[in-house]
């Protein structure tokens, strides 16, 4: 896939639509799972940490868990469930109506046309929707915390401030890019090598989303360890 | 979304992740990679439990740096930091333990949860502490920390008494003395059994009198802690109700016993003027029977009777005349008994000039659609003269100088105004200058627009007012309610020089208004 990446013709215009699938169409699942785990996250520290009278910590503590783990992991299981999933299920159309073939016939390399800028698509919308998940999970800590929970304005933000650096932003980024090659490398992989008609679809769609959510835990532990 | 191409999408998602990304790092990035600005200090702990890489450093509360490293040195925690270059360190006075008024570094807990900070003192003496130095006192640990040592040093006190008690009792010599005690203490036991025993129907009796005792003590507290404060109150009443009762008797037998006495020295005046006039009357009687004295003629003569008769047709007829005299002359004044008279009062208080003024006004109204107005204004803005004067006249000539002049003094006005329907027209002089005017009136003449055009000459432009007068009956229909109002409005918009605008309160009286106050004024 590598070699076929640097080789030309660079197919710019898919990869574009690509982005667009992958990023534009993720944006509001992201959005929305983001603000709610944020939410639901900063509720449970308050309580957790007001039963040591350490509220205060709830903000950084969800900052930091969104920034440096759940941003990532998240984004990319609901990536997995959305793109990589559907890249199985195009890709995987295709090679069963023997569309594929039929591309080599005409000397169109199909890695190069279908694969390539569906990963690189991937690769590079990922980090920008950990991003937004990311802040608009700090948003809805900030909604719950300070105006659910009642922790003190000021102390909520003085302890971010505190506990999180810049490398906690960019290290989640970084992570994201990671996952978004390896979910769809599955999904374009799986579709690729589909076989059986729609029942083999079918199978290779579902086996790139629990394949692609496994993947991405079980490297987010080997990331993590890397990272911090 | 599908109007929007895709170039347009994917740059949006990417811009928002960007915009987001750099919000993040901005933030996060207030405590970080400051080090351009700081310098390094160092000190050796014996115990550095509860610190770690990027604790913060603060002096009085205040962050100033943050931890940078821990090591572990010759068996001794080494702690390296960073502090802000602004905060000034002294390194004292050096002392065999302790450096005299030099800096000083504790390690302070921060929270329940066990996380510390280190705490600095910046010292007042010596040189300055530079990049790499130590600080040259540490204090050692307080707080949880201080509270734990506390306890291990009555630990060991603890651990003192239980020793010497292990000396004391402790052998053959301390259980020979344990046993010797045990036995006193039996026979101690033994002893108080007895007299118990010997005294038990007495202390029963007793028990049983001091149960007794209590719980009619106890009776009487319930009953007096329920009642008491009732009783106090009604005694308090009680006694003031007797006190004034006496205060009444006391005054009331004085006033009695004098009134009493005046009453029956006026009772027996009275009896006699009564006798006097009662022989009056009989003398009165007897002479108009004989037909003597005024009254005595009129009784008995007939011509008197008959001239009276006469007297009384002439006053008939006069009176007949008289009520025409009167007739005709209503009908010349009744034009003047419906005239409407309407004082008001007005203060404005002009925002730009930080001022009052005062509008005072009579409108006499003879029908409802025309009336006469008479004003007199007093207006911060003044009025404004200018005239040329002749001021040199050497040989070059004569010089001419243009003096403006503005002065406050009083304004009149005096229009004449004719109502259709919801508007009136006025014109007239205005504040000194001809002008016009006109009034819109609206909600049964609750509110009013009035605008004014006058002062043509004075300025740039003429000066043009407008005012709107809101009256409470507007909200509170009464008979009041037409007599106060609020305004609002602005003056000469044109020149800006004087432009002005002004909110404030008036108030009017019809010659209703007064009549009614006349019916209420106390007479003397």
């Amino acid at each position: 896939m590598l070699l076929a990446s640097c080789r030309p013709p660079y197919r710019f215009k898919q990869l574009l639509i690509s982005m667009e699938f992958v990023g534009f169409g993720s944006l509001f699942i992201i959005m929305l799972t983001g603000f709610f785990t944020g939410a639901i996250l900063a509720y449970q520290c308050a309580y957790a940490f007001g039963l040591f009278g350490a509220e205060t910590l709830t903000g950084s503590t969800v900052a930091l868990a969104l920034c440096r783990e759940l941003g990532p992991v998240m984004a990319a299981i609901m990536v997995a469930g959305r793109a990589s999933s559907g890249m199985a299920t195009v890709i995987g159309t295709m090679r069963v109506t023997e569309q594929i073939d039929a591309m080599k016939t005409m000397a169109v390399d199909p890695v190069q046309y279908l694969i390539v800028p569906r990963v690189w698509a991937t690769v590079l919308m990922m980090p920008v929707l950990c991003a937004v998940f990311d802040f608009v999970g700090i948003v809805a800590s900030y909604v719950v915390g300070i105006g659910f929970a009642g922790v003190d304005f000021g102390s909520f933000d003085a302890m971010i401030d505190s506990l999180l650096s810049p490398f906690d932003v960019l290290g989640g980024l970084i992570k994201a890019a990671i996952f978004g090659l390896v979910l769809s490398f599955i999904g374009c992989y799986k579709g690729f090598y589909a076989a059986g008609g729609a029942k083999g679809v079918g199978e290779a769609t579902t086996d790139a989303v629990v394949y692609a959510s496994v993947v991405v835990l079980i490297i987010d532990y080997f990331l993590t360890m890397v990272l911090w | 979304m599908q109007k929007f191409s895709t170039s347009f999408k994917v740059g949006f998602v990417v811009l928002l992740g960007l915009v987001m990304t750099i919000v993040m790092l901005v933030r996060f990035s207030v405590n970080w990679g400051q080090n351009d600005g700081t310098y390094q200090l160092k000190a050796y702990f014996d115990d550095a439990t509860g610190l770690a890489v990027r604790s913060k450093v603060m002096v009085a509360g205040i962050q100033v740096g943050e931890i940078e490293s821990i090591t572990l040195d010759n068996a001794k925690a080494l702690v390296t930091f960073r502090v802000r270059k602004d905060i000034i360190l002294y390194e004292g006075i050096p002392g065999q333990d302790f450096s005299k008024n030099g800096a000083t570094v504790s390690k302070q807990i921060s929270g329940i949860l066990g996380d510390y900070h280190l705490e600095l003192t910046t010292g007042i003496e010596g040189g300055t502490l530079q990049d790499g130095d130590f600080i040259p006192n540490v204090i050692k640990a307080s707080g949880i920390d201080g509270v734990l040592s506390s306890a291990g040093d009555i630990l060991k006190d603890v651990s003192q008494v239980t020793h010497n008690l292990s000396a004391v009792l402790g052998g053959e010599n301390g259980e020979q003395k344990l046993v010797s005690l045990l036995t006193d203490l039996n026979e101690t036991m033994k002893n108080v059994r007895a007299i118990t025993d010997d005294n038990a129907v007495k202390i029963a009796r007793i028990v049983d009198n001091i149960e007794r005792i209590t719980q009619n003590a106890a009776g009487i507290s319930q009953l007096g802690q329920d009642e008491f404060p009732l009783l106090i109150a009604r005694l308090d009443d009680i006694l003031r109700q007797a006190q004034n009762t006496m205060q009444t008797i006391q005054s009331g037998v004085g006033n009695t016993f004098e009134s009493t006495q005046g009453g029956i020295a006026q009772l027996r005046e009275s009896i006699d003027k009564l006798d006097r006039t009662l022989s009056h009357i009989e003398t009165i009687a007897k002479n108009v029977e004989q037909g003597e004295g005024t009254v005595g003629k009129l009784l008995t003569d007939d011509s008197i009777a008959n001239e009276a008769q006469a007297l009384l047709a002439e006053t008939r007829t006069l009176i007949q005349q008289g009520t025409k005299t009167v007739e005709s002359a209503n009908d010349l004044i009744s034009p003047l008994s419906d005239l409407a008279v309407d004082i008001s009062l007005r203060g404005d208080y002009m925002v730009n000039a930080n001022a009052f003024k005062v509008d005072f006004g009579v409108k006499l109204q003879p029908s409802f659609d025309k009336y006469y107005f008479l004003g007199l204004v007093m207006d911060p803005h003044g009025t404004t003269t200018t005239k040329t004067v002749l001021t040199d006249s050497s040989v070059d000539g004569p010089v001419y100088e243009t003096i403006t002049t503005n002065d406050d003094s009083v304004k009149f006005s005096l229009l004449y105004a004719r109502r259709w329907r919801w508007f009136t027209g006025r014109f007239g002089i205005i504040e000194n200058t001809g002008g016009l005017g006109g009034d819109v009136e609206l909600f049964d003449d609750n509110l009013k627009f009035s605008f004014d055009l006058f002062a043509f000459n004075d300025n740039e432009y003429p000066r043009f007012r407008g005012l709107m007068m809101l009256y409470a009956s507007l909200f509170f229909p009464g008979t009041w309610g037409k007599t106060f109002y609020l305004t609002a409005g602005f003056d000469d918009p044109g020149n800006k020089d004087i432009f002005d605008y002004f909110f404030g309160i008036g108030f009017r009286f019809t010659d209703n208004d007064i009549k009614s106050l006349m019916t209420i004024m106390p007479t003397p």
